[in-house]
């Protein structure tokens, strides 16, 4: 544009140019002509100067014009998208799979050797879970997660060891995780916000077993139960993370937790957890939580709650954050039944372990258990276990892991009073999509 | 044009003059993943922004470990700017911890600087397996480490941030045509100093420095790791080095999140030397810019490449051929 006004300035100015000379005509002093021819020149050279910018100028918006519609042709198609538009594929396996969930596969394979040669299941490997893993978006702001877990049971392991593939939806529920007044929502199947451990997943663990006091009071696999939960983000003067949740589950059958109180129970226990987090220095933070449980009566048994206490710190060398880093982490239970006939009992364990990463891929542990047996079954029979189990984890590469862990277990029970020393065996990898980092653990 | 353009700057001046007393606390709050994108959006936002970083320089950006206290930061964020693809897998986790919905995915808080940058090494259908190590699904995602691509993700940061402050969005667009002037520039400068080295080869520890290389004309050999994240046992060490020998190739080029030590020891076999690059800005001391950290980076490879042809008797890396 600019350079057609130029042009049709410069021929206006030739015509008025040649309009001068030709009225001058009638006297031609050589000096106007000169003056004339000298007047022309200098405009031709303006002009050109003036084209020139004007074609430098032209050339540079044009690359602006494509770096930018390039740049926001980038914006607006996702990767994805062309990648489906790019490959003959797209059209064969057709656009609704590109919308898949990412899915993870994990395998989780244990082996133990155990000094208590009676019982088989301490004595044999295991294909302990094998979960798949399943999320995407629901809707803007909301996702699916679905884990579906196949785990071998071992039926009778003091007699006629019998194995059974136990199928299990562990978690399924709708994650609404962004909602206005800093509140999250989750409703479905879901592990249940009591404590730290009980978060994870069995692939996700620190150690090969879960500690004695998680599984003696919120089930062998923790508890994961039906219901829904409301989370919020507490504002604060401090400007600290405070996060309260508040989740109402189903408290009868479909948990083997025995502070749910089981199948009798009334419907809905209530849970809430509060979450407390402050870093400490550059690369320190330190997480405080409490965990509160209430549970409605069941035959011979009153209502029942049950308190959690957590703590945990973690640290990375700021020199070497791949290289280095410490982990602490400590949770206390403590349960407490009311019965029909007055009496009242309550139940304690906890569990302790530090973890020292020594090298890139390297870890070494030990953890520390106690526990009572809230269970109202097991409970009459038993008293309490200890047990201190040390172990190294070595991470082969991101997906694969390999994990050794001897354990001291000390029994002090009515009908059973013994020691028993064992050596465990994991193995873990996944395939598929990378999966979710763990939220605030350690590899 | 140039009279037009100098009235327009001044009127906006004069404007923003005007608003600034009733407007002076009303800064644009910005959080990025990296401290690269932390100081590239202070040059484009300039006073009206506040910029921090969740991530530390020396830290590796696939590995950070997300914290409540980056959910903190987050949540008062009026921009975030990340580097996109797949490079920073514990963001997404993070953003839906934030419960922030501009901050999500396709809001107008969200700022995916990958945008308009044109990807290295992006796999093909075969290549994608981790038998081939820790990929990236859409490519090499250390596209900020080619000063030129600086210049793409100050446009992209410059539009976001008129998406959330239209008032100052000429000063935007001037200081990305600004930085853009700057990085042609200094990437002209350097690229004629590192000349002397203009198509050595070098030896990389990860694969960091692919988009560094081509813009300064440099070659890889190899990679001290056998594949992408995995670490070196000590056969590839002892091969790498053979081959370093029998090539005369003698730079070892380290990032501050790998193993300084065995990049040290595959330099030792293969007498050369290691050289410690800025990956990230403040990833090393007094790295504090985008434009310091091309200068310290070339800076450090020519010095390297003086003190090692000095020192040794092998042919300069520069002229040999394979």
């Amino acid at each position: 544009m600019r350079s057609a006004h130029a042009l049709g300035t410069a021929l206006a100015v030739c015509c008025i140019g040649f309009e001068a000379i030709s009225a001058e005509a009638e006297e031609p002093s050589v000096a106007t002509l000169m003056e004339n021819v000298k007047h022309l020149a200098e405009r031709v050279e303006e002009m050109e100067r003036s084209r020139a910018e004007d074609q430098r100028r032209i050339r540079e918006l044009e690359e602006q014009l494509e770096t930018d519609r390039y740049a926001d042709e980038a914006d607006e198609a996702s990767v994805v998208e062309a990648e489906a538009t790019d490959s003959e594929s797209g059209a064969a396996i057709g656009q609704g799979n590109l919308l898949n969930p990412a899915i993870t596969a994990f395998l989780d394979m244990g082996g133990s050797w155990s000094g208590d040669k009676d019982n088989k299941a301490r004595n044999r490997f295991t294909l302990r879970e094998a979960e798949l893993d399943f999320r995407a978006a629901v809707a803007p702001r909301a996702d699916g997660v679905l884990v579906i877990a196949i785990g071998e049971e071992i039926k009778d392991p003091f007699g006629d060891v019998e194995t059974d593939w136990e199928f299990e939806v562990e978690e399924g529920y709708l994650d609404v995780h962004t909602l206005p007044w800093d509140l999250a929502l989750k409703a479905g199947k879901f592990r249940a916000s009591f404590g730290r451990n009980n978060l994870l997943h069995t692939h996700d663990l620190a150690q090969v077993t879960r500690p004695l006091a998680v599984q003696a009071f919120l089930g062998p696999e923790g508890l994961a139960t039906v219901g829904a939960s409301l989370s919020w983000l507490v504002p604060n003067p401090w400007d600290r993370y405070v996060e309260l949740a508040a989740q109402v589950v189903n408290a009868d059958g479909g948990s083997e937790s025995p502070i749910l109180i089981g199948p009798g129970a009334d419907n809905p226990a209530v849970l809430s957890h509060l979450k407390l987090f402050q870093d400490v220095g550059d690369t320190g933070s330190l997480e405080l939580g409490t965990s509160f449980l209430y549970s409605r009566a069941s035959g011979g048994r009153d209502d029942g709650y049950t308190v959690g206490a957590d703590v945990t710190y973690m640290w990375r060398d700021p020199a070497a954050a791949d290289f280095r880093s410490l982990l602490f982490q400590g949770e206390l239970f403590w349960s407490n039944s009311d019965f029909d006939n007055g009496n009242s009992d309550d139940y304690w364990g906890g569990y302790v372990f530090g973890q020292y990463q020594f090298a890139q891929n390297w870890y070494a542990g030990i953890r520390y258990d106690y526990t009572d047996f809230p269970d109202l079954e097991v409970r009459r029979q038993t008293g309490s276990d200890w047990a201190i189990s040390p172990y190294v984890t070595w991470y082969l590469f991101e997906a694969l892991r390999l994990r050794l862990e001897y354990q001291h277990l000390d029994r002090d029970h009515v009908d059973r009073n013994d020691t028993e020393d064992a050596i465990l065996l994991g193995l873990t990898f996944y395939i598929g999509a990378h999966p979710p980092h763990p939220y605030w653990v350690n590899r | 044009m140039n009279e037009s353009r100098s009235c327009r700057r001044m009127l906006a001046i004069a404007v923003v003059a005007a608003i600034m007393p009733s407007f002076a606390l009303a800064e644009v709050r910005v959080v990025t993943t990296n401290p690269t994108l932390a100081d590239l959006t202070r040059q484009i936002g300039g006073d009206q922004v506040r910029v921090e970083s969740l991530m530390r320089g020396p830290e590796n950006p696939h590995n950070v470990i997300p914290k409540p206290s980056f959910v903190m930061k987050l949540r008062k964020a009026d921009l975030f700017v990340h580097l996109g693809l797949d490079a920073e897998p514990w963001v997404p986790n993070l953003l839906r911890s934030a419960r922030q919905e501009r901050l999500l995915s396709g809001g107008e808080g969200n700022v995916n600087a990958s945008a308009g940058v044109v990807l290295l090494e992006v796999p093909s259908k075969d290549e994608l397996t981790r038998a081939l190590g820790d990929i990236h699904v859409y490519g090499n995602t250390h596209y900020a480490l080619d000063p030129l691509n600086g210049i793409v993700i100050g446009r992209t940061i410059a539009r976001a941030l008129t998406r959330v402050e239209p008032g100052h969005a000429s000063l935007f667009d001037e200081r990305a045509r600004e930085l853009e002037r700057d990085l042609r520039a200094l990437t002209e400068r350097l690229t004629g100093a590192m000349e002397p080295l203009a198509g050595a080869r070098v030896v990389t520890y990860h694969r960091t420095w692919s988009y560094f290389l081509k813009r300064f004309k440099l070659q890889k050999l190899a990679e001290v790791e056998p594949k992408p994240g995995i670490a070196p046992g000590p056969r590839h060490i002892a091969q790498l080095a053979e081959e370093m020998e029998r090539s005369g190739v003698g730079l070892v080029i380290v990032e501050t999140f790998s193993n300084q030590r065995t990049a040290q020891r595959v330099a030792d076999l293969s007498k050369g030397r290691t050289v410690l690059l800025a990956q990230e800005v403040n990833a090393v001391p007094g790295v504090e810019t985008y434009q310091a950290l091309f200068q310290y980076n070339t800076g450090a490879l020519l010095t390297a490449h003086r003190e090692l042809n000095g020192a040794s008797t092998n042919p300069p890396a520069a002229e040999t051929t394979r």
